[in-house]
């Protein structure tokens, strides 16, 4: 079969499923402080489930509230626009592609790999005393190039899966030979379709990289993140293979083998809560 | 007393199982000495005795359980593809500080009371 070209991908990505408009609107908006709130909030409470979801994020332990919110518009108020934002962006993403399309992709797995990426960048961005809802969102998506590929391309996909269960080794290093894309690629391509800010653009686009110029600090958080998780088994992934960690990433995170204890529990906590919500 | 013992039933106990502590009778004499091990004669005569529960010492050497080795077997194959027994290359030293690490935790974590 012949190789996929970035234009096949591409022209793909209007078959994908739309996230809702406000989604969008939010994910364009993460580097803006001046969006209005209100409509926002109100645009969002149209969408029940969404909101019911978002709420009990909102409502879960890991956020740290002392009262019980009954409106996005509390949410808001209690936690801060960025956190709230945060939490809708996870909630309209983890129910947004379809399940079940690709055999051998196991689409929880995914998903469970994802929320923990998500909360770990989390925690590692509450100790470098970074933007943590940039941090989260850009775990949570991280591999969202992999939902493009199996989505786009199943039975290709399929193929892809079907060989690393018999040879092992890396599944970005399976996708470039027997497709000719990757899922950074084509998760850098989702990121410019959905018009994510360039922040997560690049934390999607260089979580494999994250040394390479212009990759940015979130792209190492993520890395970094990355390889936490996979390392944590948490996906429950029988194959699970702990990728490469890049010595500049984890030289700039600069932590103690102390503190990464408390990012691995702080991790799990958050990460089995979570788990719980988004995936229910 | 030790302070790794549990307190075992005597008809539970068997031959090969060590005192935690010395067993003493009704008038308060030594029975059996602390770190008598014992054997199916100690354990008639302290059913004579009518000793019920005896404080056996858990092993002092940290045996790691079984579900230790198979979670260090396991966190070895997660990171089967880190290379570290081959010359290290420019990304290997963070994977293998990671493996220590997650090693430590998972041990530290599992193991512990």
């Amino acid at each position: 079969m012949s190789p996929l070209t970035l234009a096949d991908v591409r022209q793909h990505l209007q078959d994908l499923p739309s996230l809702p408009v406000v989604v969008m609107e939010l994910l364009g908006s993460i580097d803006q402080e001046d969006v209005d709130i209100s409509v926002l909030a109100r645009k969002v409470s149209l969408d029940q489930a969404l909101t019911a979801k978002t709420l009990r994020l909102a409502n879960s332990a890991s956020s740290g509230l002392q009262v019980r919110v009954t409106t996005i518009q509390q949410a808001i108020t209690y936690l801060g626009f960025q956190a709230t934002r945060n939490l809708i962006t996870a909630a309209a993403i983890t129910g947004c592609f379809p399940a079940g399309k690709c055999p051998g992709f196991d689409h929880r797995a995914f998903w469970r790999h994802s929320i923990a990426t998500a909360a770990c960048a989390k925690v590692l961005a509450r100790r470098m005393r970074l933007n943590q809802d940039f941090a989260f969102t850009a775990g949570l998506l991280h591999d969202i190039g992999r939902l493009v590929l199996v989505t786009s391309f199943p039975e290709r996909y399929s193929a892809v899966l079907a060989r690393r269960q018999r040879e092992d080794g890396q599944l970005i290093d399976v996708e470039r030979a027997l497709l000719g894309v990757d899922h950074v690629m084509a998760g850098a391509l989702l990121a410019q379709h959905w018009q994510f800010s360039d922040t997560m653009h690049h934390a999607i686009a260089y979580h494999h990289e994250p040394e390479a110029p212009g990759a940015g600090f979130l792209a190492t958080i993520v890395h970094v993140a990355n390889a936490i998780v996979h390392a944590l088994d948490l996906a429950r992934d029988d194959h699970e293979l702990v990728p490469p960690v890049s010595m500049v990433a984890w030289t700039a995170l600069g932590l103690s083998q102390e503190a990464y204890l408390h990012v691995f529990r702080e991790t799990e906590m958050q990460f089995e809560e979570m788990s719980n919500i988004l995936m229910a | 007393m030790n302070a790794a013992h549990v307190m075992v039933a005597l008809e539970h106990a068997s031959p090969g199982m060590v005192l935690s502590d010395a067993i003493l009778d009704q008038q308060g004499q030594v029975l059996l000495a602390e770190g008598t091990v014992l054997t199916e004669a100690t354990l008639a005569a302290l059913s004579r005795h009518e000793v019920a529960m005896l404080p056996i010492a858990l092993p002092a050497d940290d045996t790691p359980p079984v579900d230790a080795a198979a979670m260090t077997a396991r966190i070895a194959y997660i990171f089967r593809g880190d290379g570290s027994e081959l010359d290290a290359g420019p990304f290997d030293t963070a994977t293998s500080l990671l493996h220590r690490y997650i090693l430590d935790y998972r041990l530290g974590h599992e193991v512990a009371p």
